[in-house]
């Protein structure tokens, strides 16, 4: 590949990405408003509901926020008339590391609910981190944070660790996304 | 956007990849199999030697495989004379999965050698796995799950020699998949 050729392609890339972007960013901002939502109520019930009530709600709110999801990546679909192949990537990334969590959880035979969602946070942080270093940098600054916050909850206010992710870390889901959306319109 | 320039766009970036991936199969592949032939010596040592004697064969296997990688990555930047960011965010996500691996020892503790090996496997079946997904290249998807579930099923159905098994399992899927690269980045360009 001689130097005019690369040039070329990433000057190729760039403009797809910037396009892309511009489509594809008032969705993803969207769908990290619904996620910063489901963290919000989820971590709240976590942190004041009775342990039978937990399961039941976060059951609820996964259902209700994944609908939601696939209901906005539909839609999106549809307005661009295209369904891309990127969207099976995607999918399979967040379900690698769903995976990548219970073997973690199973392996290092951690019991400890705090510890469990601390595990899980890490690595959605982890993978919004990533997720970003490709799409979006606010993406990768909003996972650094919650990475940050959810260590500082869990060693500094450990009893009060699910209601600091509700507020701090939904919120920061939330801001970022309506940010992302707003800025792309 | 409309329906035609996103297909455009999908050919354009179709062409873009496949044009790369040929160009870089190449380095690429070998960049797999320095990682494998470090896997392999530095598990193998691991599984034979005493541990003080271990701790040096991986110290000079990593001093000497970075080299390598560190050469073949320059290579590979330097082949186009430009350096592409997309190479600069694959570089930030293996940093992202180390990170995340030494937090979570440091969070949780799993404090024996067998346990942080382990972890240090399925960190990087993830990573190959999600390296395999950026890059629509399903076999490299295919290594980081075969290196996750051997890892997993050797540690506990065989314990005693999990190191073995990951040395030739991890090291000779990451060399084998290095040389399939090699090969057939050469018949690529052997066809152009």
């Amino acid at each position: 590949m001689d130097r005019n050729q690369a040039l070329d392609d990433l000057k190729a890339i760039r403009q797809i990405m910037d396009r892309t972007q511009r489509e594809a960013g008032k969705h993803g901002g969207w769908s990290m408003v619904i996620a910063g939502v489901m963290w919000l109520i989820g971590f709240t019930a976590t942190q004041f509901l009775p342990d039978g009530y937990i399961n039941w709600t976060w059951a609820v709110i996964s259902i209700a926020g994944t609908g939601a999801m696939i209901w906005i990546a539909t839609r999106s679909t549809r307005r661009s008339g295209v369904r891309t192949p990127l969207w099976w990537p995607i999918f399979l990334f967040w379900w690698a590391l769903a995976v990548f969590d219970l073997l973690l959880v199973w392996l290092f035979d951690i019991t400890d609910g705090i510890q469990i969602g601390l595990v899980i946070l890490l690595t959605f942080a982890m993978g919004y981190a990533q997720f970003g270093l490709f799409y979006h940098w606010l993406i990768t600054a909003a996972g650094a944070s919650i990475g940050v916050l959810a260590i500082s909850a869990f060693l500094l206010i450990p009893s009060h660790f699910c209601l600091a992710m509700a507020i701090l870390g939904g919120g920061l889901l939330i801001g970022s996304g309506l940010w992302i959306a707003c800025s792309r319109t | 956007m409309n329906e035609r320039q996103v297909l455009n766009d999908l050919k354009a970036i179709r062409q873009i990849m496949d044009r790369t991936r040929q160009s870089t199969s190449g380095e690429g592949g070998w960049l797999s199999v320095t990682g494998g032939v470090m896997w392999l010596i530095g598990f193998l040592g691991q599984q034979s030697l005493p541990e003080h004697l271990a701790g040096w064969v991986w110290l000079v296997v990593n001093t000497i495989g970075l080299l390598v990688i560190a050469w073949l990555w320059l290579r590979l930047t330097r082949q186009g004379h430009v350096s592409s960011p997309v190479m600069r965010s694959i570089m930030l996500s293996w940093l992202a999965l180390g990170v995340f691996a030494a937090l979570f020892v440091w969070l949780f503790g799993p404090r024996t050698t067998h346990h942080i090996l382990l972890l240090a496997l399925i960190t990087t079946a993830l990573g190959i796995v999600q390296m395999g997904l950026l890059f629509s290249y399903w076999p490299l998807c295919m290594v980081g799950v075969a290196i996750a579930a051997a890892a997993v099923g050797t540690s506990f159905l065989i314990p005693d020699y999990f190191l073995l098994a990951a040395a030739l399992l991890g090291g000779g899927l990451l060399i084998g998949i290095g040389l399939w690269m090699v090969r057939s980045g050469a018949r690529a360009k052997g066809a152009r």
